[in-house]
């Protein structure tokens, strides 16, 4: 992966999307707000991955579909090269939908079975036909099944004719039509095989290094995004509670989160069999339409105290004792933001 | 409840299952689907035996086919042998395989919130079996199915046997699940995906609460998944499917150390691994096969990085490699001779 340039691509701050509840048939009522987002921060410089993990419901899929501007943000702000994402209309708008794409989970049904492979990737040109001329597209289209390592002979063929991952390949042909510079894979491979996975991450790593392209990959498989990803961030009911470099992330959690995470992902070799460490979680995730007070983690957390129910953590390098948490002992710096009042580094909790 | 420490050692009477030889093909318009080509695995008391493969491999049809619930129409059973304890299940009528299912085998399924009837609360499902299978009292099986919510480690369980599937979340209704099959206290428990539908911290609890209900019932566990992270955490032996057969089975530890078919050494290049910051993952070029026209020789041999004439020619026998090993590659031996 590239190096990173000195200013983000996309710089989100305070991002926020709460989805009303509402009660009753005729007279809609709101009786509460589900806090899907619950202000997300952070930067993306050109040519990286940033990885976003998290279970289920943690609010993935609304941050991406917030970032595509496929809803609304209920308030925060993302700068897209410097200028807000959210005010742009018109030409503008139309420019930054050309420059962020987006590549969804599901092969099966994110692919329109009434068209042809040919329609389906050819599509974007048919909103920005500046981009390819009527005349053009045919060609472009097979240039861009080649890129994906699709054969380009099967234009006229129709999604069901295709594999799971063959169809994954289509919709990251799509995504690439308008030569963005950002796109946001919501579990882009989720849904495939191991075999077929890696021929689908092994793809978007050579389209990166190619066109210089920066990623939002977002995943709930954390072998998956370690592999991929440059800077990681740890998302739980709505909030990121952990972010960092692939290596800090994975080699020093610091958010007794992010450890029990990683110590649930089972690692395909036995000899580890009762030897890794097991940090094991009671319960389930609470409801974001009623998060609790204080950290949001302290009711599955085995360190939370009073505070923890008091005082919100924020995302900040913590300190403890006057120390910076996780810069004593490395001359390397492994020092990152987590948001956790008692946040401590612990090692090895993957292997 | 005896054998619990037999992993695999196979005496008669510890032998709980043996599929050998199945075929089965799912016949329509379109033609014939070979879905099972010759599947042969076995399970003794109080192990795990996992059964791994990609989707379409034919996991699941060798389990229903196991359980008598295979659909037929379309599906047929053309050949083979499955035996619970020496008994022939094939030619079993269907009151004896009624009988068997629940008492004796028990199957759960990736699904769970399909699989509960939404319309009654989680006790009266659990209760039923107690009531028409143990002849008990309403009041008594309610009372059973409490202690089953218990022991599956749902807190407050006789509170919550009066609540509908919808008020559990999709752990807890995993756990009911795993408490329906083992009322009637089975010794063969096959597990079908039972976690691919959760999240990580709730698969390793489900994980962890099957391991020790295996333990301490000397259940044998069917474990069933594309998984091979689950797989190394807690099988003793493996069964590796592909395009309906069985191409390799070992125990984990040689398997992992040194997998004896191409197809098995690929899937394990394969997964991105959370414990290594890997480059280019190697993958498996090219698709699984179609089951109405799968290739003469090896199936495998389109994918195969390895293959040669022969591969193209001959079918490779699942041959016996020592030591509980076995595979169907033509350089079976040659690849677990390598250092
Ligand atoms: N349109 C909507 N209206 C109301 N609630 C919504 C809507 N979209 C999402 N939610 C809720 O917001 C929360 C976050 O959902 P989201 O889909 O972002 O999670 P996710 O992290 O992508 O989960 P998964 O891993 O299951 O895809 C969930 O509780 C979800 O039910
Ligand atoms: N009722 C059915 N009718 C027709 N074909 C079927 C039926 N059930 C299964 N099959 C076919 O049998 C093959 C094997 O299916 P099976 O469900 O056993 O796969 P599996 O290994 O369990 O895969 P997965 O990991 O996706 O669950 C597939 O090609 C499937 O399409
Ligand atoms: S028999 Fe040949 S084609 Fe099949 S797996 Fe072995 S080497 Fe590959
Ligand atoms: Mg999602
Ligand atoms: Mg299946």
């Amino acid at each position: 992966m590239t190096e990173a340039s000195a200013e983000p691509i996309l710089q989100v701050r305070d991002l926020v999307k709460h989805f009303p509840v509402t009660q009753g048939v005729v007279f809609k009522r709101t009786i509460g707000h589900v806090r899907a987002v619950d202000g997300v921060s952070f930067d993306l410089h050109k040519g990286e991955t940033l990885g976003v993990v998290g279970e289920s419901g943690c609010g993935k899929s609304t941050l991406a579909q917030v970032l595509m501007r496929l809803e609304q943000p209920t308030s925060g702000t993302a700068l897209f090269e410097g200028e807000d994402m959210f005010a742009k209309k018109g030409a503008d708008l139309r420019r930054l939908r050309r420059d962020m794409q987006i590549v969804l989970q599901d092969p099966y049904t994110s692919l329109n079975p009434r068209k042809t492979v040919g329609d389906i990737v050819g599509e974007p040109f048919e909103i920005h036909p500046e981009v390819a001329p009527k005349g053009e597209r045919q060609r472009k289209v097979q240039e861009l099944l080649d890129i994906v390592g699709l054969n380009p002979e099967h234009v006229h063929r129709y999604p069901h004719q295709f594999s799971g991952g063959q169809r994954q390949r289509i919709g990251i042909a799509r995504a690439l039509a308008l030569k963005p510079k950002v796109i946001v894979c919501d579990e882009p491979v989720s849904a495939l095989d191991v075999s077929i996975q890696a021929q689908v991450m092994n793809l978007l790593g050579e389209l990166q290094s190619e066109f210089g392209l920066s990623y939002i990959f977002i995943a709930h498989d954390l072998g998956v995004v370690r592999h991929l990803s440059d800077r990681v961030g740890v998302m739980y009911l709505g909030k990121m509670v952990e972010t960092g470099t692939e290596d800090q992330i994975y080699e020093h959690p610091q958010h007794p989160y992010t450890q029990a995470l990683l110590s649930s992902v089972p690692v395909p070799d036995p000899t580890l069999r009762d030897r890794r460490e097991m940090i094991r979680l009671s319960g389930d995730v609470p409801s974001p339409a009623n998060p609790p007070s204080g950290c949001r983690f302290r009711t599955r957390c085995w360190k939370a105290t009073d505070l923890c129910a008091e005082q919100q953590p924020a995302l900040e390098i913590r300190r403890e004792g006057g120390q910076v948490v996780g810069d004593e002992l490395s001359t390397d710096g492994n020092a990152h933001p987590s948001a956790c009042h008692f946040a401590e580094e612990r090692p090895h909790v993957v292997a | 409840m005896s054998a619990v420490d037999n992993r695999g050692g196979g005496s008669p009477e510890s032998r709980l299952l043996e599929v050998e030889d199945l075929h089965v093909e799912f016949r329509s318009k379109d033609g014939t689907a070979n879905v099972l080509n010759g599947v042969s695995y076995h399970v003794d008391a109080g192990e795990t035996l996992a059964v791994l493969g990609e989707s379409g491999s034919g996991k699941s049809v060798t389990a229903q086919t196991v359980m008598g619930i295979l659909d037929t129409p379309p599906g047929f059973v053309t050949g083979g042998s499955i035996r619970y304890r020496g008994e022939e299940m094939l030619t079993a009528g269907e009151e004896r395989r009624r009988e068997l299912r629940g008492e004796n085998m028990a199957m759960i399924f990736q699904d769970a919130l399909s699989a509960l009837n939404p319309v009654f609360t989680v006790g009266f499902q659990i209760a039923e079996q107690f009531r028409f299978r143990r002849g008990m009292s309403r009041k008594d099986a309610m009372a059973k199915a409490a202690e089953m919510l218990d022991m599956v480690k749902i807190p407050n369980a006789k509170q919550r046997v009066k609540e509908f599937p919808h008020q559990f979340s999709g752990g807890m209704r995993q756990r009911v699940m795993i408490a329906m099959s083992l009322a009637l206290d089975p010794d063969l428990l096959i597990a079908d995906e039972p976690t691919t539908a959760l999240d990580v911290t709730v698969q390793a609890q489900i994980m962890d609460l099957l391991d020790e209900l295996r333990r301490e019932r000397g259940m044998g566990l069917i474990l069933i998944t594309h998984d091979l992270g689950v797989v190394a955490e807690v099988a003793d032996r493996i069964s590796v499917m592909y395009a309906g057969r069985v191409v390799e089975k070992a125990d984990a530890h040689s398997l992992y150390k040194q997998p004896g078919h191409p197809y098995t050494e690929g899937l394990m290049e394969s997964i991105p691994r959370l414990d290594m910051k890997g480059h280019e993952l190697a993958s498996i070029q090219g698709l699984p096969p179609t089951l109405t026209n799968i290739p003469p020789g090896c199936p495998f041999h389109p994918r195969c990085h390895r293959a040669e004439d022969a591969c193209r020619e001959k079918v490779p026998e699942f041959h016996d490699l020592g030591l509980g090993r076995a595979s169907a590659c033509h350089f079976a031996e040659e690849l677990i001779s390598r250092d």
